[in-house]
């Protein structure tokens, strides 16, 4: 029989572990697509780290009495990490497979549908999984942050799931988007979200209500809570928890509705 | 203006020269004698005043040129793209990096001053606050912010003056003034005059101070708004007139000659006790004639293409904006080193320049951030053309998939107005059609991607966005971007990963000529192999049914014969394939049925014999004495029309009517008659529905 041939049996539904596998390839190919591109890998695992010791260096952070300010900041930079490859990875990812058509040939394969979405976020878990682990390996050996070695890895865990949202976000503004406007636009609204989160900068009295608006601070008080700083502890954790399932439901939401809608 | 070209080489040399040199400026401050001692937190160990001068003479002209052929390219853009497209570009090339860059670059600077202040042992006390309304810090994002006002402004003037004066005249009279006072040579003191009184007026203004930088608040400083406002309109009037540029290429000698000269007297006068009038017009005219060498110079020596050149000139906007940050930390960094300054100046340069350049080579140059910044991305991963099209089936007992009175429409626009197709296993359909017709609708219908108004669709007997339904077919698609990031085998492995009963790939590979391309990047790969590859991505699932859109766009004829004798294969194994094409020899060469569609409907149906017997007309044409309106009667005639002399007869009996002609004339002249091929059925019917 040659290759070429038509099998009869094609009807037969797929194993399931044929299925597990196409979700785990897709996962797996996207995580290597996102580590080949130096674009994304460098800002989403570098940068947090990168930042991280610069702002702690430079405002001798690391030093400070209040064992407290080394939890804020390292909390502060998890956060970011978490944002990162959630907002940038579908925001700009998805607007530019919109427009240059991978999008609807994705569609039109027999993918499993959210294979795709999945592998995505998974990806996008991973990185921010790896970004907090070099933050903490780096905290670790500088003995930066009083942290014990369970506390580093719930702040990973929290921030492993809680950079979900933050895709969910992106994803969003890749609906809304082109390829080329989503760069710019994604950049604003991170810089915006970020900023106005007081994750790193305590925002002024009047204005610093606005920090319930940003995603962003549930996420860094879900953190703190978990690794108990006590003194920058704002409301109870499952506040926070519903807020950020809240927001990916949302999010999530409009995207399939502006989806179904423009394509 | 044949070497319209080649003088913007030379004036994008200028700009760039303008923000590279602002590199230098930068980096020799902490080695500033002047600067350190009045508490400027960063100070070097090794003062100089070399470094010192070096940073006045620089700060004379840098701007001044600068805004000079910002305003040149201005006019430029405003007049190539109108309001709308100059606003849009604007806003992507300079407010938003203007927005991004202070938004990042701000909290860095500051953090630096902050850290060379802790490392100095001074206390650690906020700036005091600047005595101007709406105060910004803007760093050296400023010249951006003074660009956008500028734009505004200019703008907003130009459409008020064209308002109120006669826009001809008064072109030809800003024209006139213009071009007398480049050819007198007299333009950098007239140009000089305003700035030189703003600053006389400036309180406590100093010949080292300069214009004074506008980087404290949203309102800028008058001298320096008035002088780099004259230089902005002086650049956007000589766009009008670029044949002067040719007079500061020819005195661009004198010029430079002008400004060592100048620049020795602003150094001498600077340390002078002088009234301040006498220090401002020369410090305002030196800045002129400085640019007026620069740009002198640059048309005489860069006005040709110059890869390095041109490249630096690319990456001299992403280096400006990122620089200051990178300086001031290894300034502080460097600062308590036991060196010398000219061993740290050079350092710190070689440095600084470098990570910049490998930042812009890898970050920046064919990333988006580039083409945000330069208009354009460096990128050989070029997009295949062409619009997208697809092939169709409709429905009947027995068929694989089928569209049967499907209508569709897009707002006003129906796509599909009672569309009928099916397609029969193990055949090859050809959807033929012009741009428009409904192809693309049809597939988009049949592979599931959208749902019809009315009718039916049907894929295997089931929904097409039934998963085992699609699981049947193979897709390639006209216009898609592959992840460019994945290598070709692994693009395979992972769309046969999608099928219950896969190829696999290294066969997929195989069978489509692409094996030789395995571990290579898709986005490596040149258009007519990325459709090689989509090909292999199309067949990897042992399909039943393939779907191939315009296959062989792009491929050479080798590539083509091999895709051609693999759809032959597969179609003899029993897989059907639609195929929309504009090849029409391809649709001959492969198809086993033809569907020629036009306006959202089926014209016609029907195997390559019998499309080419439905048009069985043949054209006759020659010249003959025969009057037209005798040839009409004839009984097989269909029509007959004369154009240039010559008679044109389509008939469906030419063996008859080529006989009767020569019998009723023997000096018929030019005889030709043709078959009609598909291409001639496809136009033809394709006409007949127009």
């Amino acid at each position: 029989m040659s290759l070429s041939t038509v099998t009869p049996h094609s009807f037969a539904p797929m194993s399931t572990r044929r299925i597990v596998d196409c979700y785990a390839l897709e996962t797996k190919y996207a995580f290597l697509r996102a580590m080949r591109n130096p674009g994304f890998a460098v800002p989403t695992l570098a940068f947090p780290v990168l930042f991280y010791l610069l702002i702690g260096f430079i405002f001798g952070a690391f030093k400070s009495q209040d064992p407290n300010v080394p939890f804020f900041l390292f909390c502060g930079f998890a956060t970011m990490a978490a944002m990162t490859p959630g907002m940038f990875g579908f925001g700009i990812g998805f607007a530019l497979e919109r427009e240059q058509g991978f999008f609807r040939y994705k569609r039109a394969v027999p993918m499993p549908p959210f294979a795709s979405l999945s592998a995505s976020m998974a990806m996008s878990a991973v990185s921010t999984a790896i970004a907090v682990a070099l933050m903490a390996i780096a905290a670790l050996a500088l003995g930066a942050v009083q942290l014990s070695l369970l506390q580093m890895l719930i702040v990973i865990a929290i921030m492993t799931l809680g950079s979900i949202p933050f895709c969910a976000i992106g994803l969003w503004i890749g609906s809304l988007t082109s390829g080329r406007a989503a760069p710019a636009i994604t950049n604003v609204v991170y810089l915006v979200l970020l900023y106005f989160s007081g994750l790193f900068i305590p925002l002024p009295e009047g204005i610093r209500a606005v920090v319930m608006a940003s995603p962003a601070f549930y996420l860094d008080q879900l953190a703190l809570a978990g690794i108990g700083a006590q003194n920058f502890i704002i409301g109870s954790p499952l506040n926070h928890i519903a807020v950020l399932l809240g927001i990916t439901v949302l999010f999530l939401g409009l995207t399939a509705r502006r989806i179904e809608r423009v394509g | 203006m044949h070497n319209d070209i080649e003088r913007l080489h030379a004036l994008d040399a200028v700009r760039a020269g303008a923000l590279l040199l602002g590199i230098v400026l930068h980096g020799t401050m902490s080695f500033m004698p002047s600067l350190t001692t009045l508490g400027w937190p960063i100070a070097d160990h090794s003062p100089s005043e070399f470094l010192q001068a070096a940073f006045y003479i620089i700060h004379i002209f840098r701007m001044t040129a600068f805004f000079v052929v910002a305003g040149f390219f201005a006019h430029l853009v405003f007049h190539r793209r109108g309001a709308r497209g100059f606003a849009r570009d604007r806003a992507k090339r300079i407010l938003v990096p203007l927005v991004v860059g202070w938004i990042v670059i701000t909290p860095i600077v500051i953090a630096i001053f902050v850290w060379a202040t802790l490392n100095a042992g001074r206390p650690l006390t906020p700036p005091p606050a600047p005595d101007t309304a709406l105060a910004v810090p803007l760093i050296h994002l400023w010249f951006l912010y003074v660009l956008a006002l500028l734009y505004v402004i200019v703008l907003a003037a130009r459409a008020l003056i064209l308002k109120v004066f006669d826009g001809v005249a008064l072109r030809a009279r800003a024209d006139a003034v213009v071009g007398w006072l480049m050819r007198s040579h007299l333009a950098p003191i007239v140009l000089a005059l305003p700035v030189a009184l703003c600053l006389t007026a400036w309180p406590g203004w100093t010949v080292y101070q300069g214009i004074p930088t506008p980087d404290q608040s949203l309102i800028p400083n008058l001298p320096a708004f008035v002088g780099y406002g004259v230089a902005f309109v002086f650049g956007w009037l000589l766009h009008r007139q670029q044949t002067l540029l040719s007079v500061l290429q020819r005195a661009w000698a004198g010029y430079a000659v002008g400004a060592l000269v100048a620049s020795a007297a602003i150094i001498v006068l600077g340390s002078m006790p002088l009234p301040p009038a006498v220090g401002a017009v020369a410090y305002a005219v030196a800045s002129w004639i400085w640019t007026f060498a620069l740009i002198g110079a640059a048309m005489r020596f860069l006005s040709a293409h110059r890869p390095v050149v041109r490249y630096l000139a690319d990456a001299s906007y992403w280096m400006y904006l990122l620089h200051l940050p990178l300086i001031f930390g290894l300034q502080e960094l460097m600062s308590d080193w036991p060196l010398h300054w000219s061993i740290k100046f050079p350092l710190l340069m070689i440095v600084t320049v470098a990570l910049l350049l490998v930042s812009y080579r890898y970050l920046v140059r064919n990333t988006i951030i580039g083409e945000t910044l330069n208009g354009r991305r460096f990128d050989d991963r070029a997009a295949v053309p062409a619009p997208v099209a697809s092939a169709q089936p409709t429905s009947q007992a027995g068929s694989l998939a089928s569209l049967s009175g499907v209508k569709k429409r897009y707002g006003q626009t129906v796509a599909l107005d009672g569309f009928d197709l099916d397609i029969q296993r193990g055949e090859l359909l050809a959807v033929l059609g012009p741009n428009g017709a409904g192809k693309t609708t049809a597939i988009s219908l049949l592979l599931g991607l959208e749902q019809p108004d009315a009718g039916e669709v049907s894929l295997f007997g089931l929904s097409p966005t039934s998963l085992v339904a699609r699981r049947q077919i193979g897709i390639m698609m006209q216009e898609v971007a592959l992840p460019p990031e994945l290598r070709v085998r692994e693009l395979l492995h992972l769309t046969a990963g999608y099928y219950a009963t896969p190829l696999d790939p290294d066969a997929a590979m195989q069978m489509t000529g692409t094996t030789a391309l395995a571990q290579r990047p898709y986005g490596k790969l040149s258009g007519g192999q990325k459709r090689q590859v989509q090909f292999a991505m199309a067949i990897c699932g042992r399909p039943q049914l393939l779907f191939l859109d315009e296959p062989t766009v792009g491929l050479d004829i080798k590539a083509r014969e091999t895709m051609w004798n693999t759809i032959r294969e597969l179609v003899r194994g029993g897989c059907s394939v639609v195929l929309t094409t504009h090849y029409l020899e391809e649709a001959e060469a492969l198809a086993d049925r033809v569907v020629v569609t036009a306006k959202g409907k089926v014209l016609a149906n029907a195997s390559v014999g019998d499309m080419r017997a439905l048009v069985s007309r043949r054209r006759i044409e020659c010249t003959t004495r025969t009057p037209i309106e005798t040839i009409r009667t004839w009984p097989e005639i269909e029509t007959v029309t004369a154009t240039h002399g010559r008679i044109v007869i389509t008939t469906k009996h030419a063996e008859a009517v080529v006989r009767r002609l020569l019998q009723a004339d023997d000096t018929v002249a030019d005889l030709e008659v043709r078959r009609a091929g598909l291409s001639e059925a496809f136009t033809e019917l394709t006409q007949e529905a127009a």
